[in-house]
């Protein structure tokens, strides 16, 4: 295996678009500009039906599950996955799928059977407003506040990520990609609000399988077959069949994978993530919204075959690249015909854009429920659609602003985890000890939030790992939930109804 | 950590899916179905939920 070396950003733009141009024909270029105006046609006629801000950001409570579950999947797949996962999967091989697999699936089914229920029954609109009525409204703002500021940085990144790769495969300059990017999903996001964005998001989804089984077919038929493919892999690297690689391996230790992904980061994205659980609280009765989360769960075990598989197959094929990141466009180059390279990039492009697009419309939501009426309750809440779509676009035009200078910044996407890190030990020890203990007090919330991320802040200064950052903040918050509750007052039973598990199966 | 053997791993991916089915089943079928259009068996997502832990301990298991 060549020698991996980690890819600064400024690297990756020119490496990946000098080496890793993909040439397209015609054909891909009409299959391209059809994408662009379909995903505008289906977002614009959806923007018809939106009247309300609740139209706006649960789409009127009426989308059902399979059309959820797409959409979930197309929110997940963001710009780290296409862009570095194929690199990830390169240098240590199938463990790269944990992120998929022990790295999600656990979680997904939490949410789908216990949080879900939860957060549609309490009826709210976001999950900071779940613990600001479970909690208090100071509980509501910091976490729509932490949560928004994330949310902003990924904007830019994924305008970013879009950027460098239409300049790879366009040779367009990134401040072109960036603008033709934030119209695109500017034009949808802002006037059909979650409709828009669930629905376009299915369609893109759909896409990227597509784009992916095609690499995987010709690549595995390219390999001589699937015998032929593993024997070939395992031949000069033995260990990128294995899924978990040694305890002291330097970026995939086990005990981080397990303890830190498995049982921290990954349950706070998927039973704590506004983005990924906005469009389940859209669902038309809980039981599609816990439904779309399982056959998202199903749809998540094979997503290793897009986005894990073509970092295998370029090891296989002995790619001439200099950089693990450079995979996925070799393998595009050399694995596809015309067409389906067209076809490819647009996978790319989809995935990229429906992380864009629930970014921009869960953050527009956050601020303008979660912040503006606890800060301003005498607020006018009739103008929330207005509010609603000016903050969408005015978040896109920051994004769009400023994501020309995140490649100057050198490894963002190491920078966004390490900020996942900084909160979500926190986050899910509020949500957990929120929804299955009623002794737990609001002070004691107060209290575990603010010092638990200000712990990780000291724990990554410290230069800890950031998976073990998530583990250690969440068993202090956990502890400290616990132990500030004894000695604080709690709510009224009365008002906890729907709110905390225990009462729930109780009913 | 960095000197726990590899074998723990398997393990404990076990010992994670088999809790959470305990905590599956632990629930109630009424709870689950809830807003569904109908009762049918095959909405139940307890059974759905089993078959995806069951791919996934089959999977740990070829890749181990």
């Amino acid at each position: 295996m060549p020698a991996a070396k980690p890819l600064s950003s400024d690297q990756y733009r020119t490496e990946y678009a000098r080496d890793g141009k993909v040439q397209l024909e015609t054909i891909d270029l009409i299959i391209i500009v059809g994408y662009l105006v379909l995903i505008v046609g289906v977002g614009l006629t959806i923007s018809r039906r939106v009247h309300s801000a609740k139209d706006f950001f649960l789409a009127s409570r009426s989308l059902t599950w399979w059309i959820i579950g797409l959409s979930i999947i197309g929110t997940n797949i963001g710009a780290n996955d296409y862009v570095g996962a194929a690199g990830g999967a390169y240098r240590v091989g199938i463990a790269q799928a944990n992120f998929e697999w022990i790295g999600a699936i656990p979680a997904m089914i939490l949410a789908s059977l216990l949080f879900i229920p939860l957060y549609w029954r309490a009826g709210v609109y976001s999950i900071p407003e779940y613990l600001g009525r479970r909690y208090n409204k100071w509980v509501r703002v910091i976490a729509a506040g932490i949560a928004s500021v994330f949310s902003i940085f990924a904007v830019a990144v994924a305008l970013w990520a879009i950027a460098i790769t239409l300049q790879s495969y366009l040779g367009w300059p990134v401040w072109v990609g960036i603008l033709v990017t934030g119209t695109v999903v500017g034009l949808y996001s802002v006037s059909g609000g979650l409709a828009a964005v669930a629905f376009t998001d299915a369609l893109q989804v759909s896409i990227m399988f597509i784009g992916g089984l095609a690499i995987m077919w010709l690549g595995l038929d390219e390999a001589g077959g699937l015998a032929a493919f593993s024997d070939a892999l395992v031949a000069e690297n033995p260990d990128h069949l294995k899924v978990y690689l040694p305890a002291d391996h330097e970026s995939f230790p086990w005990p981080g994978v397990i303890l830190g992904l498995g049982l921290v980061l990954s349950p706070a994205y998927w039973c704590g993530g506004q983005a990924i659980l906005q469009r389940t609280l859209a669902a038309r009765s809980q039981w599609d919204a816990s439904a779309a989360m399982m056959f998202a769960a199903f749809a998540k075990t094979f997503i290793p075959v897009l986005i894990v598989f073509p970092g295998l197959l370029a090891l296989v094929m002995q790619a001439s690249i200099e950089y693990p990141d450079m995979s996925l466009p070799w393998v595009v180059k050399n694995v596809l015909p015309p067409g389906l390279s067209g076809l490819m990039f647009i996978a790319i492009i989809a995935a990229l854009q429906s992380s864009l697009d629930s970014s921009l419309n869960s953050t527009s939501l956050m601020i303008t429920r979660d912040i503006r009426h606890v800060l301003l309750p005498n607020a006018n809440r009739e103008h929330d659609l207005l509010i609603g779509r000016w903050l969408t676009l005015i978040i896109l035009v920051f994004g769009m602003i400023y994501a020309p200078f995140i490649g100057d910044f050198g490894g963002i996407y190491q920078l966004l985890q390490t900020l996942l890190s900084l909160f979500q030990g926190p986050m899910l020890a509020l949500l957990v000890m929120g929804a299955f203990m009623r002794s737990t007090t609001p002070a004691a919330a107060l209290i575990a939030i603010v010092s638990g991320v200000a712990l990780a802040g000291a724990l990554l200064a410290a230069g800890l790992v950031m998976l073990y950052v998530a583990f250690y903040t969440f068993v202090y918050s956990i502890a400290c939930l616990y132990l500030v509750s004894r000695v604080t007052s709690p709510r009224p039973d009365e008002e906890l109804v729907d709110l905390v598990y225990q009462w729930r199966r109780n009913d | 950590m960095t000197d726990w053997p590899l074998w723990w791993a398997s393990a404990a991916t076990v010992l994670i899916f088999l809790v959470l089915l305990g905590v599956i089943w632990s629930l109630k079928r009424d709870k689950i179905l809830e807003g569904a259009v109908d009762q049918h068996s095959w909405r139940d997502l307890r059974i759905w939920a089993t078959l995806l832990i069951l791919i996934q301990l089959l999977i740990y298991y070829l890749f181990s």
